[in-house]
């Protein structure tokens, strides 16, 4: 025999000669755990029996319907097709049972035993891909913008509580956790201490300030009990905000293992962003540039097309610093260029080649500067 | 009020306060497979099938006539997720059919996985449908195609799994989002285009845009020759 077709099945890999009549076998000594090998691109014994068994045939040309089994195989030096559609491969799928008895092998409710394969192989494949910290990356950065909007909402609400009863320091102390400080070390306003404020973290200048409008403040009379949970919920506030920053040295931490190329031309976060929009580094390695130009600013895209407005300039990549801080006549331009720079580094990570972020960001620098010098020329 | 279908086997229609919708009897009494509602009819449980959640039964809804799955059937279906749509069909092909369900995303499956145990006649499959060979060692030959999967490239996808899996003369259907192939065009000149590349394979049997229960879909019954 020259040649012969190998069909894998959870049960038994068949061996079928050129005319696709059943010549050997392999049965899987344990079900489904054998199978599953194979289907891990694990080695497996009954492979290695295979391996020999071809070699010592003398067999040259191999079909196979499965690419696990076919990789296994070349790996192995032996010359092997992918012929999922083959005579024999189908003949062998229109009729599994009678084909498994042909080789001696009875299966007492076939149906059943497919489907625990099946369940066995699928809990497996999904263990790896929950593994996979792409998409932990993604579930990260989908909670990480909840919590950035849950922070700013919690915080406005607290700006309107404590208002009633201190509504200056509302405008005196704009950054939320500066606010949020501030709740903490006045109190009730009556008992407001320079020396507290400072302790908090407040500069002098500013702390001066909130002291003198406190005396002068419009505000209500409250009891400290009033004010109780308030004082509580700004320091949760406060602890919360740490926790995320922790979320997201995890989400820079992760991003610059699995993408240091992207990660080296833009800040992590904002790349975290760009994958997670894409849904995941493999769709991102796929996108074209214009298409990771406009990723996030989807609602402006396809109102484009509908022929309403113009086409969006940039989505997600607009928090690009780079970007961002542009001229408005170049950020078109501009976020054009980082998107194919991004597209090249997201494709070198993704098929795991070598760290070029210095020599893309050297070109960035360079195209940065040309633009900007035609622009003030 | 609760009625048998006139011809399809295993189907029912509940008879709400303000119309009648599609109901299944439920394979594993006391098993919810979704947050599905559930009526008890004489000790019976059957599960309402929602036209706004799944296809087939707004195509129910809709009055398609040719409607393929029967008691016994083996089907392979393409983008299952977490199994709203393939528990009724579970239902009527019951103990001795069996369902291949291919999905990409883990996250979904993980959610089918339970419905799979429970059921017993669901083969849970994580695989991307455009690389059919992917799952060959373990589909075996169907009755009947069903793909479900937004992707620009699906009615591709639909027929190579059709090429490789249909048995002659079987059924398939395939529900299509017109914006998830062309947003911009209009959604009969896009069902247009699919139906011409299904054709070159199978012959159209029945059609029926999903309206209102699934804007801008239609599902599509073709026949291999």
């Amino acid at each position: 025999m020259k040649s012969c077709y190998l069909i894998n099945t959870p049960f038994a890999i068949l061996v079928l000669d050129d005319d696709g009549k059943p010549f050997s076998k392999f049965i899987y000594e344990h079900f489904p755990d054998s199978y599953i090998k194979i289907e891990s691109g694990k080695d497996s014994k009954e492979a290695k029996l295979l391996i020999d068994f071809l070699k010592e045939q003398g067999i040259k040309k191999v079909s196979t319907n499965d690419p696990f089994l076919q990789a296994l195989l070349l790996e192995n030096g032996i010359k092997c097709v992918l012929e999922p559609g083959s005579k024999p491969a189908r003949t062998v799928r229109r009729n599994l049972a009678g084909y498994l008895r042909k080789v001696g092998l009875k299966v007492e409710r076939l149906d059943e035993r497919i489907i625990e394969a099946s369940i066995a192989l699928t809990r497996r494949n999904i263990s790896e891909s929950f593994s996979d910290k792409s998409n932990y990356v993604i579930q990260l950065v989908n909670y990480l913008e909840i919590i950035e909007k849950s922070l700013n909402n919690l915080a406005m609400g607290l700006r309107a509580c404590y208002s009633l009863h201190f509504p200056e320091l509302d405008d005196l102390l704009e950054e939320h956790q500066l606010y949020m400080k501030g709740v903490l070390s006045v109190g009730i306003r009556s008992d407001v201490k320079l020396k507290r404020l400072v302790e908090y973290g407040i500069d002098r200048k500013k702390a001066e300030r909130i002291l003198k409008v406190a005396r002068s403040s419009v505000g209500g009379d409250f009891e400290p009990h009033h004010l109780e949970p308030l004082i509580h919920l700004a320091e949760a506030w406060l602890k919360l905000n740490e926790a995320t920053l922790s979320l997201e040295r995890t989400i820079i931490k992760i991003m610059k293992e699995i993408a240091p190329n992207l990660c080296s031309i833009i800040n992590p976060l904002v790349a975290a962003k760009l994958l997670s929009e894409a849904g995941g580094l493999s769709k991102l390695a796929s996108m074209p540039s214009s298409t990771i130009q406009v990723l996030g600013a989807q609602k402006a895209l396809f109102a484009h097309l509908r022929g309403k407005g113009p086409p969006p300039k940039h989505g997600v990549i607009f928090q690009v610093r780079e970007i961002r801080t542009s001229p408005k006549r170049l950020r078109g331009k501009v976020a054009r260029m980082f998107a194919s720079k991004i597209a090249i580094a997201a494709r070198v990570d993704y098929f795991g080649g070598e760290y070029i972020g210095d020599k893309l960001k050297m070109e960035i620098e360079k195209r940065l500067a040309d633009l900007q010098g035609v622009s003030n020329a | 009020m609760l009625k048998p279908d006139s011809q399809i086997k295993g189907l029912y229609w509940y008879r709400g306060r303000r119309e009648k919708v599609p109901a299944t009897k439920n394979l594993v009494p006391g098993f919810k497979s979704y947050d599905e509602r559930i009526i008890k009819v004489k000790g019976v449980e059957y599960r309402i099938w929602n036209p706004f959640r799944s296809k087939p039964a707004a195509a129910l809804m809709k009055g398609f006539r040719n409607f393929p799955i029967k008691e016994g059937m083996t089907i392979l279906y393409l983008g299952i997720a977490s199994g709203t749509t393939a528990s009724h069909f579970s239902d009527i092909i019951g103990k001795r059919g069996l369902i291949y369900g291919v999905d990409v995303s883990a996250v979904e499956l993980k959610d089918l996985l339970k419905v799979a145990t429970v059921r017993g006649n669901i083969a849970p499959i994580l695989a991307d449908a455009s690389k059919p060979e992917l799952y060959s060692s373990i589909v075996q030959e169907v009755d009947f195609v069903y793909c479900d999967i937004a992707q620009p490239n699906q009615t591709e996808i639909f027929l190579k799994n059709v090429e490789l899996y249909l048995k002659e003369r079987g059924f398939a259907a395939i529900a299509i989002k017109a914006s998830s192939i062309d947003a911009t065009a209009k959604p009969s000149i896009v069902f247009k285009g699919e139906k011409r590349k299904i054709s070159r394979l199978m012959s159209i049997v029945e059609e029926t845009n999903l309206d209102p229960y699934a804007k801008k879909h239609r599902l599509i019954l073709s026949r291999l020759q």
